[in-house]
């Protein structure tokens, strides 16, 4: 039982392209991204839909998280982009998370997910590769240069 | 409104309660304090929120390729700021002749 790597969620990333054509809008603002603790084991073949099992929440984060239009510094957006970076490949980012005064216990990962669809489809688990906690604090969370993640269409 | 599930129409998002429209730039500003970096960061933000929200409101070829340059500049900066503080790599020892 643990987190173990980082990860897209196959199956929604299969139906976004297939016949199902489930409406993922990487522009969105309204996908939340939840916290989950290393009491989760992910899989990212079978996992499809956000759930609160083994969720981390408190003051300041509720359950099903935070919108991605209020979790940067200042409760402003993220703005999140979807670009080609670098050439033949697809990039997905956004603004640094900054969420002020929560109180939360071990955090280990961050899900994304498309919480205006109605089956609350997971895009993407964000791995830490370690606990974090806050006592009335900023949990934050400070993107790589590659993005939240990067797909080399191009390999 | 939309089905449950299905993509939303623009006019849905620009009304959405949980878009960014309009963008909370002075807030944004206040949070950056005096970083250049942050700021910079927050102005391409404001622009490509509004080239976004130019293009939901009038969708054609000019407001599209002017939302995804705005985007591509916003990249351009975050990619930037992030790159000048993270830890640099060591020279990789194994590659170096001598």
């Amino acid at each position: 039982m643990a987190v173990t790597v980082s990860g897209l969620y196959v199956a929604n990333m299969i139906d976004v392209f297939d016949a199902t054509q489930l409406a993922i809008d990487l522009s969105l603002t309204s996908h939340k991204i939840a916290l989950l603790s290393n009491a989760a084991t992910p899989n990212f073949s079978s996992d499809v839909t956000w759930n609160s099992t083994n969720e981390v929440s408190g003051t300041g984060w509720a359950t099903g998280g935070v919108a991605l239009s209020a979790a940067a510094a200042g409760a402003t957006s993220t703005a999140p982009t979807n670009t080609e970076s670098p050439t033949g490949s697809q990039m997905y980012d956004m603004g640094d998370i900054s969420v002020a005064s929560t109180t939360l216990t071990n955090a280990r990962a961050a899900r994304i997910y498309a919480d205006a669809l109605a089956g609350d489809n997971l895009i993407v688990l964000v791995n830490f590769a370690a606990d974090y906690s806050t006592v009335n604090g900023t949990f934050g969370i400070v993107w790589a240069s590659t993005g939240v993640f990067a797909v080399d269409w191009t390999p | 409104m939309s089905e449950p599930g299905a993509r939303p129409t623009f006019a849905e998002r620009l009304e959405d309660p949980l878009s960014h429209f309009p963008y909370k730039h002075d807030e944004a500003l206040a949070a950056a304090g005096s970083d250049p970096a942050a700021v910079a960061e927050v102005d391409a933000t404001a622009a490509y929120v509004a080239a976004q929200e130019a293009y939901l409101r009038d969708p054609s070829e000019e407001t599209r390729a002017a939302e995804r340059e705005a985007a591509q500049a916003l990249q351009d900066v975050r990619r930037e700021r992030r790159q000048a503080r993270e830890p640099q790599a060591e020279p990789d020892d194994e590659n170096t002749e001598g």
